[in-house]
This record gives structure tokens, C-alpha cells and sequence, in this order.
């Protein structure tokens, strides 16, 4: 067993884990259930966080690596009183139907943005590769995206 | 649940004494370790603050980190050597979340039959750059054709000689957007006028890992671009297969030599590939 | 009132879709529970074999385990794991604990422990002795006398239904009308084809997973990731022995269920744990188990017959079915059904038709419901085989199919003699634009300038295919589904369901039917939904049966509740209630006077002033008939004739589902189940060894289409509305996954002129009929 401080959406956390831990599972145990866990493989992208801004697939990063980190989840970019524009244009276009893949959807979209704010259709996709959606199509979280990236952009100005 | 020794040297010096003993051994993106198991492990030496995350050119020979990943050399290169193969091969590789933890060190440590390191290593002559018990510098040849070379010992960069100045064409064959490839192409060119300089052909996925296919090169070195339709591509670059998911070895074999063609065409022809 | 409609037809928000977007929606796993037990599962190694011991000693010792289950120390009785309605048309053909094993992957027992890691280690540790039985992996050889027996015991079938596990046979539909040796005497040629479909999963990103305990009276609570929470407390109650009064589950946010979690799989084992233990108890699959143990969708061979005359009259059809039911037949007869009740109809003039369809048994993994539930299969042949006539004939198929697809006001003998598991009933088309959709759809796809074309770039041919579809809305006579509401001292209403949101949106679009009933806004309708000691009954989340059953139910609750509104109202006034017209925003006017109320008004003084009462209602809905969506899709492809991959460059779905409730809605119902099929029609199969071991049970090669694959994606909601739906409306969550296969097979023939019979559409499997071609 080991312990190690985390800061989770900007609070200081201290998880007892064990050696072989994946992120996943530990931030999980932590709480932090908006962190999807679709496969374990690598493979539908559900439990993607962002560690020190980088979008990662958490079931692929040991815990003990992730130490002294700072890790992003969703609920780090808004809330339902305050949401992210990413947030609410996933509502606003359709883009969330069971939800499952929607937090980790929004992290990368984000990510996607901070490194590209006005991404073309098929940079939309590429930012998006690594989650798996089998309810909506892509249709809409493309289109939600695009919207996003319009009023943040409009915002910055 | 097991015991796991954690190390973070910060200098290559202590990483090499943890790694002596030959239950150590590195951990870098971690891709690998937390599926494929750590039965045999049981101390893990983290790379993440050793001094290897750095892309050099110098006089046409790019050096890079062992802990630079895939996302941050295809994103590094786009500035320093725009049109290098390792853009194409490695910002498509798998997905954008594996991209951004895929290390180059981890992926040279491996090689697996669906690297997309690992054919473009070929074609660009790239060296695997080591230190401690084996420490040196490999081919690629050399260093997947012997495991035991790893042992004890540190992946520190990989190194390209002559790496700017290529035209280049890489394939990847998956049945998804995203999937790993169930081979790859890695093709590059120089020609001068009309005439094919130097051309560089690599298959990588078949039974044999990676072949360089050195009866077409040969075939096309030193003639015009047009001699292409002359030759027989599509026998010069039939490799054998094993059966995977995504084919039978008749079908893999065909369908890699058409996509070497296409490659060829690509790269010689300057035709856009659709 | 006025057609003017403030919700329903309008694309509100989901209503559970911020909290979604924000990480606040609880799944199954994310409830935390005190002290939980958690419960792996180990699984036959073998196709086919009996159990002859098994040793869990050294397991039992291990760190952290406190029991295992298996069939040398629980009975439990004969049951499905199918969750449909009382008795099944599935027979009860299983066990929790089998003492023979029937499929690569079958349950044999699972363990109990602290944690989950050492319920896994124990459960890699406990040792089985198998006694080797032959396996049985082709099902055209199930009724064959050397071929084994799967289930040679005391199955049986608890509806009168065709079940005889004596040759292999799960359930049977045998069907006719008119005679068809006579239809294919009098025909000019006879098209006769087999075509093959595979085996599928859904791919729900949350895997199953059930969390148990024990409320502070000592009952047992269930939350579970289950499209169907009445049937789920039922068959707990059966299999595990508990009684169902004791029992309550509820269902939280879903993340996709397809049909996979139309089976109560879980759920048996964690209730059977905890109620021994009297201790909290979480179960969950990973994702190669939801593959493997989960359920699939029912590979099909579909040989069809049909007789023509040079003018293009059809003759005779005939159609026979044999489908693969795996190990077990949960929805076996039904899906089965639907292979012919969903696709005979469409074209309901042909005057000869036959169906027969058998479910058998086979040592592969387990059959269940699936979007589109056989109707997926039928139409993979049918829009092929119907392609293939009309080229023979030489005419468009898109003229074809109109000349002789159901109209409004037709019917079909079909709808009469199929049922599931019952005789169906009879019912007459009272709203079909499939014309129109057919017309939008090829106008969209660009139909006349790509159309035998076959327009070539290098490699690569361009062609295009559509295919035609109907499905249903809800079983008839069987499906019910009710709705209660009570209304709040400010004029909201709790509307309580039992219909399950898995993540479709029924909860918005139930909350929109209700508020346009009440002419209140979104926000005044709070919903709950199913829980079964809170919300009334329903069947659940299938048979496409949400908008049309639950709804039905929906509006007429809301219905009885705005008559007490107005007779409160009219007592206030002290009017007659006929005078009395609701206005939008909650308010009650006598136009005469210029006197209003308000809503809440109303609230207050049933609940504080006269003749106190709360004013609520509640009812129920069973529809006596299926009204069907119709769907027409077109894909356009682009073939390589040199590796024989197709990419789908554009494919447009055109759908009639009534009115729809919510257009944003509908579109990502059509949307998600167009993709869904492309995967099917492409990339998705399951693969086995000679041992009947599927040898990619996970995303690593089980390919589901990502984002990178999507093709431009239109989406054309054709409007109609359906005289027996509420406010119109028809259903659309399952039609759209049938149409892409065949479309897409259309496509390639269209192309480059080879015909592919056999699901999935592979690269090597079209590269070889192109070789062969030659
Ligand atoms: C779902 C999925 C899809 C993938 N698809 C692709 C794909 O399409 N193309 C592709 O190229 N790759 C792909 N990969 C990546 C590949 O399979 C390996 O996981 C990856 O190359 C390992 O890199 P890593 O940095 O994560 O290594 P780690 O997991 O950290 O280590 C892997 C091995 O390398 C050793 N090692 C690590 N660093 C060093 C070092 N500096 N010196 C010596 N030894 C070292 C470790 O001890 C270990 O044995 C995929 C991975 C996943 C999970």
C-alpha cells in the first residue's frame, strides 16, 4: 500500500492506493465517479482525465506515476450552477443521450481546444479519436464542439 | 494487487544502479505495463524525471529523448523538420489520450507487430540509443532480434541520421479510425529530376516483423520515376503474414504489396493518395 | 385547444443532460455503499461439458473470501435470464448454477469477497473437473441425430409455444397464407438466395453491474444498470428465491443498454449474496465478460424465395429462417418472430407467403435482444434480395419498392398471425410517408447522378444502395406501461414512471407530453423514473415501445389530472366546468367572465381550503395495436478494387416516426442507431477458435465505428401523424440500425456488380467475390 497527495480539480487529496493501481481505479475510490470506467483497455476512452493538462486515458497510467500531479476531471471545468461553454453546448446541440462517454467527451474536446481554439471538422474529429460514443453517432458532439469553440472564441475577444 | 517497488531517480547514473538485478525495470508511458501484466516485475524504475524528454537537429541528424511521446514528437517535428515521416506515423498512430503517453522509449523497448515506430525506424536507418549493461547504440535490426539486450539497460534516445530532406509516404492499415495497424508502409525518397536517388522501402506487421525490401529498392534506385510501372511491385513486396483478426496471411500479403505500390506511386509519382 | 403545441415537437434540453455534461449522473457503479462484498464470476473453459466436481477449498482460504457459489452447493430453479413479460415467450432453459456447461464463457460460480481483486484471484483458483461433451458450433447441424442435445432435462417453455429442446429446438414460427408452390407455378423466375448475419454486441460503454443492500428494514435494494426494473425484481425474486416484496430496484442513469441490459443477469447473483450475507454486494462486468457472458445479437441464415412475374408482380414469397440461438434461448422465439412479422408486411400485397423460422441451440455464446431484434437480420436479406429482383427487371428499386410497399389503410396478414409468443392482432397502417422518405432520402444521397454510375477514381468505385424498413411501437396487447402524478402547492407535478430512461431521453420526452397536456412549462413537470417501490408499472425499455406505450400512459394521466384541475377550478369560480378553457402557463379561464385561476391557486385550495383532496391521477396504457415507423436509407460507398475495402462516404437515413416528440431527440436516436448498423454491416464480429472460444472479446479487436469513421451523416425526420400514438407520435430508437447493412451491401453491388450475402462486409470477404467475379 502506498500514500501520496493528489490535487484533484485544484484541492490537495491524499489517496492510499496500492502499487499496481491505475488512476482509474484510484480517483474512483476517491470519489470522483465522473470518471468513466468503459473497458480498462485503453480502448472507449470513458475514464480520460487530464494530468498536469494532458488528456490521458487513466486505466493506462499507474497511480504511483500520477503522484504530486495536478488531474483534471469534468467536474473541475464547471458545475451545473456554473457550467463550461463546453458543457453547455453539449446540452444545447443533443450531444449527451446516456452519458456515459459525455464527461471524458468534454475533457478532450477541451484539451482539444486549449492547443487548437478553432478547430476545422476534421481536427474536431482527430482531437476526439480515443472516446467511443455508441449512443449519438458523433453527430452532435461534433456540431457541440464547433459551437463551443464559436463562443469561446467570441468570449476571448 | 501486488508489490511494486517505486523508484523517481532524477539522473540516468542512479536509474542504471536500480536497474541492476533484472526484476527493475523502466516504466515510461505505462501503456504497456498496466495491460500486458507485471508478473515477472517487481520493482519499476519511472523515467519521467530523467533529463530525456528532447528533440535535436543538428546538421540533418535528429536526435530524440526516450521519454518524448508520440503526440509531442509528431508536434515537435511539425516545426523543426515539417514532412518527416514520424509526423505522419506517429500523430496517427492509435488515439489521441495513448498518443499523448506512448513513449518512444517504451515503444523501442517493445517494437510490438503493430508499432508504427517501428517501420519508420527502418526506412530512416534509426539507431536505438542505450545505456548500462548493453548500453550502444542498434539498428533496429540488431536490437529486435535479440531480447536480452534489454536487460539491465536504458533506452536513453533514438537517433536518425540524415533525417531532413526525404520525400515520404506512410501507410498504416487498420479496419477502424481507431485501431492499431495490422501492418504498416514506410516509404522514402529522394530524387533528383527525374531520376530516384535513394528510395527506402520498409513493411512492417508480417512474420517477420519488419523487412526492409531491398530487391525493390535496388530495383528502383538510379532510374527514372517512371520505371515504377515496370517493375513488379506487387510480387517484390509480398511478405509473408501470419493470421490476424483483420485477415487471412494470403489476404494481408496482397493487400500490404498494393499499399507498398500505392506508396511508391505516392512518393515517386507524386501522386495524391485518396 | 389549438394545434399551436408548446412542447411537444419542440427540441427542449434533455432534462438530465446537464448534470451528464457536468459529471453529476450516478451510474450503477458510482454509488457507494457501506462496507460492500464483491462478487467475480468463473466461467466454463469448454464449449460443452458436464461439471463433475468441483474443488473450492483452496480458494475458500484465500485472503478476503467469504463464499462461493457454484452448482455443488446452490440449487436454484429453472428460469430466463430474458426480462420480458409474465409468463415469457423465452423457455426456461437455465440455472444460476448449471451443472453442465453449454458455451465457452457460461457461468459456473462466483465468489464472494472483500475486495474485487480477491474475488477475482479466488475465483482464477477454484478447480472444476469437466467430463468433455462433443460440441455443437454449426447451427444447420442442431437437428441432426448425431449432434448433441444441449438441453436434455427438465426444460421446459412456461407459455404454450413450439419448444423441443429434443432436437435442439428453441422455438419455432411456422407460418403461411395463401399457397406459394401455386404463387411459384404461376411465376416467370424464382429468386432464391441464403443470406448469413453474424454474431454482434451492443457495446453499451457502461458494462452491466448491480450494487446491492439492505435498506433499514431490512430490504433488499438493487440499484442496477437494467432496461427493464419490474421484470428485473420479478425474475430476482424467481431465480434467487427471495420474496419479491422484500425486494426494490431502482434504476439510476443508464450508460446504454441496446437491449444488453434487457437481460437480468447480474442482478440474481448479487440479490442471492447479499440476501445470505446480509451484507452489501457489487457485481461487475468487465468489459470482455459483457461479451462473452453478456448477451449478442442472433446470427441468422435467412433463404429467401420469391416468385415474379415478367411484369413485376410478385407471386410468392417464402421465406426460411434458421437462427442461432446460442447456448441458452433467452428471446429466442421472439426475435425469431420479428425476423418475419417486421419485414413480411412492407410489402403486404404479395398474395402467396410462407415463414418458417426455427431457433436453435448451439455451444456458442447466448442470443438476446438487440436494436432492431431480428428485424435487423430479415432486412439484411430482404432489401438485398429485392435489390436483385428489380435489376432483373430492370427497374429502379426505389420505383420498386414504392409500387409495393403498405400504404395508409392497408394491412397485412402478417400482423395477425405473428405474435410473440402469442397469435399477433390485426391492425390496419393508419400513417406511413415512407414514399416521402423515400423521395427526401434519395434526393439527399444525390440517388439520380450516383445510380449505376459506378464513377471511378483510380482504384476506387463509387456506388450507391438504399433500403427500405418498418418496425413497430410496442407489443400489442402485451406491453403496458403506466404513469402517476400528483400536483404541488405551486402548480408542478411530480410525474412518477416506471418507463426507463437508459439514456434515450424517454424521461424528457414523457416530461414534454405531460407538460403539453397540462400547458405547463418543462420546468413544473418533476420526474422520477423507475423505481419500483416509488414509480408504477412498466415493461421497460424495448420493443421500441417508450414513446408510444409509456407516453399513451403518460398523456392520459396528465389528461385525468387536468380534469380535477377543472372541476376544482369550476367550483372556485362557481362556473360550469365545460365554460372553463387551461391556458398556457398554468391557468384555468372562464372567457366569458375574463375570470382566471391559476394552477397553483387551484394546488392550494384542494390542499388547504374546501373539500380537501390532492389532485392526481394515474393510469395505465396497453396498446391494442404496433403502429410502424418507416425508414428509408441510402448509403453512398466508395469501393477498392484492389484490397476490396468500402468506405461509406455519405449515408442518409429518412424516417417516419409520427410526430416526433423531440426532433433533436429523434435525430440522435436515428443518428447513433445509423452508426451502430454501419458497424455491424463492417467491422464488427465475433471471432472463435476451434473450441468455440470468441478469441476478441474486447475493443482491441472487436472494431466499433469511433468518430474518425463517420461518414457525412444526414438525418430527414418526415413528419406524420399517427391517429393512435400520443400527440401523434410513433417510435424511432430501433429502425434506424436495420437499414445500413443492406444499404450498404446495395452500395457495393451498385459498385462493382458482387453480391455479399454474408455479414460483415469485410475488406478479405469483398476482395474475394471480386476475384471471383472475374
Ligand atoms: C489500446 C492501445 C492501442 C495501441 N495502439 C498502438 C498503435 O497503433 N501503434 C503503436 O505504435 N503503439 C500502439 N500502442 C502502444 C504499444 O502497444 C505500447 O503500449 C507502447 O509502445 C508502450 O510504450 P510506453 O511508453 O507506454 O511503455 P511502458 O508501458 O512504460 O513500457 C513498455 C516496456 O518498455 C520498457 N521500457 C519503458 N521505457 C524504457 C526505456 N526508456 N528503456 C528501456 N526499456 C523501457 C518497460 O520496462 C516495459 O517493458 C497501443 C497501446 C494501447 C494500450
Amino acid at each position: 500500500m502506498r500514500k501520496g497527495i493528489f490535487s484533484v480539480n485544484g484541492r490537495r487529496e491524499e489517496w492510499t492506493y496500492h502499487d499496481d493501481d491505475v488512476l482509474l481505479d484510484s480517483i474512483r475510490e476517491a470519489g470522483h465517479t465522473e470518471v468513466h470506467r468503459g473497458c480498462k483497455e485503453g480502448g472507449c476512452g470513458c475514464c480520460a482525465v487530464l494530468l498536469e493538462g494532458v488528456l490521458v486515458n487513466s486505466c493506462q497510467v499507474f497511480t504511483a506515476s500520477a503522484e504530486g500531479r495536478d488531474i483534471t476531471t469534468v467536474a473541475g471545468l464547471g458545475t451545473i450552477h456554473d457550467p463550461h461553454p463546453l458543457q453547455q453546448a453539449f446540452v444545447e446541440t443533443g450531444a449527451v443521450q446516456c452519458g456515459f462517454c459525455t464527461p471524458a467527451m468534454i475533457l478532450s474536446s477541451y484539451a482539444l481546444l486549449q492547443k487548437n481554439p478553432n478547430p476545422s471538422d476534421e481536427e474536431i474529429r482527430r482531437g476526439l479519436d480515443g472516446n467511443s460514443c455508441r449512443c449519438t453517432g458523433y453527430v452532435k458532439i461534433i456540431e457541440a464542439v464547433r459551437l463551443a469553440a464559436g463562443r469561446m472564441a467570441a468570449h476571448d475577444e | 494487487m501486488k508489490k511494486l517497488q517505486w523508484y523517481f531517480p532524477d539522473s540516468i547514473e542512479e536509474a542504471l544502479t536500480l536497474l541492476k538485478g533484472g526484476k527493475t525495470v523502466p516504466h515510461s508511458g505505462g501503456t504497456s505495463l498496466a495491460n500486458r501484466g507485471l508478473s515477472s516485475v517487481s520493482a519499476l524504475v519511472d523515467t519521467a524525471r530523467l533529463p530525456l524528454k528532447y528533440l535535436r537537429i543538428d546538421s540533418g541528424n535528429l536526435e530524440i529523448g526516450a521519454n518524448e511521446t508520440y503526440a509531442s514528437v509528431a508536434d515537435g517535428l511539425r516545426n523543426i523538420l515539417p514532412g518527416n515521416l514520424l509526423i505522419e506515423s506517429l500523430g496517427h498512430a492509435t488515439s489521441t489520450p495513448l498518443r499523448n503517453r506512448i513513449t518512444l522509449g517504451g515503444s523501442a523497448s517493445l517494437f510490438p507487430l503493430w508499432s508504427d515506430l517501428l517501420g519508420p525506424m527502418a526506412v530512416l536507418n534509426g539507431e536505438i540509443r542505450a545505456e548500462g549493461k548493453n548500453g550502444g547504440s542498434y539498428d533496429v535490426f540488431a536490437w529486435i532480434r535479440d531480447h536480452s539486450l534489454q536487460r539491465e539497460t536504458l533506452i536513453t534516445s533514438l537517433f536518425f541520421p540524415d533525417a531532413a530532406d526525404w520525400i515520404s509516404c506512410y501507410y498504416r492499415e487498420t479496419r477502424v479510425g481507431f485501431d492499431y495497424p495490422s501492418f504498416t508502409v514506410s516509404v522514402l525518397a529522394r530524387i533528383n529530376g527525374k531520376t530516384v536517388d535513394t528510395v527506402r522501402i520498409a513493411l512492417s506487421g508480417g512474420l517477420d516483423r519488419v523487412v526492409r525490401l531491398k530487391a525493390l529498392e535496388e530495383a528502383l534506385t538510379g532510374r527514372d520515376v517512371f520505371h515504377l510501372s515496370s517493375v513488379d511491385v506487387l510480387s517484390m513486396a509480398s511478405v509473408p503474414f501470419g493470421r490476424k483478426p483483420s485477415g487471412s496471411p494470403e489476404y494481408l500479403s496482397a493487400v500490404a504489396a498494393v499499399q507498398v505500390k500505392r506508396c511508391l506511386e505516392t512518393v515517386l509519382l507524386q501522386e495524391e493518395r485518396r | 385547444m389549438t394545434n399551436e403545441r408548446s412542447l411537444v415537437g419542440k427540441s427542449v434540453k434533455k432534462i438530465d443532460s446537464l448534470a451528464l455534461a457536468c459529471g453529476r449522473g450516478k451510474y450503477t457503479a458510482d454509488f457507494s455503499v457501506e462496507n460492500p462484498l464483491h462478487l467475480a464470476f468463473f466461467y466454463s473453459p469448454l464449449a460443452h461439458g458436464n461439471i463433475l466436481a468441483i474443488d473450492d477449498t483452496p480458494a475458500r482460504a484465500m485472503d478476503g473470501v467469504v463464499d462461493i457459489f457454484h452448482s455443488g452447493n446452490t440449487r436454484s430453479g429453472l428460469f430466463t435470464t430474458a426480462g420480458q413479460g409474465f409468463p415469457e415467450p423465452s423457455p426456461y432453459d437455465t440455472r444460476l448454477f448449471n451443472s453442465r456447461v453449454r458455451y465457452h464463457g457460461d457461468i459456473v460460480g462466483c465468489v464472494l469477497a472483500e475486495s474485487v481483486i480477491q474475488a477475482r484471484a479466488a475465483a482464477a483458483a477454484v478447480k472444476v473437473e469437466y467430463e468433455p461433451l462433443p460440441p455443437l458450433f454449426d447451427p444447420e447441424q442442431s437437428g441432426d441425430p448425431a449432434s448433441p442435445r444441449l438441453h436434455d432435462g427438465e426444460e421446459y417453455a412456461p407459455l404454450p409455444v413450439p419448444y423441443r429442446p429434443e432436437e435442439n429446438v428453441a422455438g419455432e414460427v411456422l407460418f403461411s397464407f395463401g399457397d406459394v408452390e401455386k404463387g411459384f407455378a404461376e411465376a416467370d423466375f424464382i429468386a432464391d438466395e441464403t443470406y448469413r448475419t453474424h454474431y454482434a454486441n451492443h457495446c453499451a460503454m457502461e458494462p452491466h453491474c448491480t450494487t446491492a443492500f439492505f435498506d433499514e428494514k431490512g430490504r433488499l435494494v438493487l440499484y442496477s444498470s437494467t432496461q427493464v426494473p419490474f421484470h428485473a425484481r420479478r425474475i430476482v425474486s424467481q431465480a434467487a428465491g427471495i420474496p419479491l416484496h422484500r425486494i426494490r430496484v431502482i434504476k439510476p442513469r443508464i450508460g446504454g443498454g441496446f437491449g444488453g441490459k434487457q437481460e437480468v443477469l447480474l442482478e440474481p447473483y448479487a440479490a442471492l449474496a447479499a440476501w445470505k450475507w446480509k451484507r452489501s454486494v457489487k457485481a461487475e462486468l468487465d468489459r470482455s465478460e459483457v461479451f462473452t457472458t453478456g448477451r449478442t445479437r442472433h446470427p441468422f441464415r435467412v433463404h429467401m424465395r420469391t416468385g415474379v412475374k415478367k411484369d413485376g408482380s410478385i407471386t410468392a414469397i417464402a421465406l426460411d429462417d434458421l437462427m442461432n440461438t446460442g447456448a441458452y434461448g433467452a428471446h429466442a422465439l421472439t426475435v425469431l418472430s420479428n425476423a418475419g412479422s417486421k419485414v413480411l408486411p412492407l410489402f403486404n400485397k404479395i398474395p402467396n407467403v410462407s415463414f418458417v423460422g426455427r431457433a436453435v441451440y448451439t455451444t456458442l455464446p447466448v442470443g438476446g435482444a438487440y436494436r432492431g431484434y431480428g428485424a435487423t437480420q430479415g432486412y439484411f436479406a430482404f432489401n438485398q434480395h429485392m435489390d436483385g429482383i428489380a435489376r432483373t427487371l430492370g427497374v429502379d428499386f426505389l420505383d420498386f419498392v414504392k409500387s409495393r410497399h403498405i400504404q395508409e389503410g392497408e394491412t397485412s396478414e402478417v400482423f395477425k398471425a405473428i405474435g410473440e409468443g402469442t397469435e399477433g392482432v390485426s391492425q390496419i397502417i393508419r400513417s406511413c410517408k415512407l414514399d416521402e422518405c423515400i423521395d427526401r432520402g434519395a434526393e439527399a444521397i444525390g440517388w439520380a447522378r450516383l445510380r449505376g454510375k459506378r464513377i471511378t477514381s483510380g482504384p476506387w468505385v463509387k456506388g450507391v444502395g438504399a433500403a427500405v424498413t418498418m418496425q413497430g411501437s410496442g407489443i400489442p396487447k402485451v406491453d403496458m406501461a403506466s404513469a402517476s402524478m400528483k400536483m404541488n402547492d405551486d402548480g408542478s407535478f411530480n410525474l412518477l414512471v416506471g418507463a426507463t430512461d437508459i439514456g434515450t431521453g424517454s424521461d424528457t420526452i414523457l416530461s414534454q407530453i405531460a407538460g403539453e397536456a397540462l400547458a405547463v412549462p418543462l420546468e413544473k413537470i418533476i420526474i422520477l423514473s423507475s423505481d419500483t417501490d416509488l414509480t408504477p408499472f412498466d415493461v421497460g425499455a424495448y420493443a421500441s415501445s417508450t414513446t408510444y406505450v409509456s407516453g399513451q400512459a403518460v398523456l392520459r394521466c396528465a389528461l385525468e389530472v387536468r380534469s380535477r384541475i377543472l372541476s376544482v377550478a369550476a367550483s372556485m369560480l362557481d362556473v360550469p366546468e365545460e365554460d372553463l378553457t387551461v391556458e398556457q402557463g398554468g391557468r384555468v379561464l372562464h372567457e366569458a367572465s375574463g375570470r382566471e385561476v391559476s394552477y397553483s391557486r387551484i394546488a392550494c385550495h384542494s390542499l388547504y381550503t374546501r373539500n380537501q383532496f390532492q389532485i392526481q391521477g394515474s393510469a395505465s396504457f396497453c396498446g391494442s395495436e404496433s403502429p410502424a415507423p418507416f425508414m428509408a436509407q441510402f448509403a453512398e460507398v466508395d469501393v477498392d478494387r484492389e484490397t476490396g475495402k468500402v468506405r461509406v462516404v455519405s449515408f442518409v437515413s429518412a424516417g417516419d416516426c409520427g410526430q416526433p416528440v423531440n426532433p433533436t431527440l429523434t435525430e440522435g436516436q436515428i443518428e447513433g442507431a445509423a452508426l451502430s448498423g454501419i458497424g455491424y454491416a463492417l467491422t464488427e464480429e465475433y471471432l472463435f477458435d476451434s473450441r468455440g472460444r470468441m478469441t476478441n472479446n474486447g475493443f482491441w479487436d472487436y472494431k466499433i465505428p469511433g468518430i474518425l469513421d463517420l461518414p457525412v451523416m444526414k438525418t430527414i425526420i418526415v413528419p406524420s401523424s399517427e391517429p393512435s400514438g400520443p400527440y401523434g407520435a410513433k417510435s424511432i430508437s430501433e429502425i434506424g440500425i436495420n437499414g445500413p447493412a443492406p444499404a450498404i451491401a446495395n452500395a457495393i453491388y451498385d459498385a462493382v456488380g458482387v453480391r455479399m450475402r454474408e455479414l460483415p462486409l469485410t475488406p478479405e470477404k469483398v476482395l474475394r467475390a471480386l476475384q471471383s467475379k472475374e
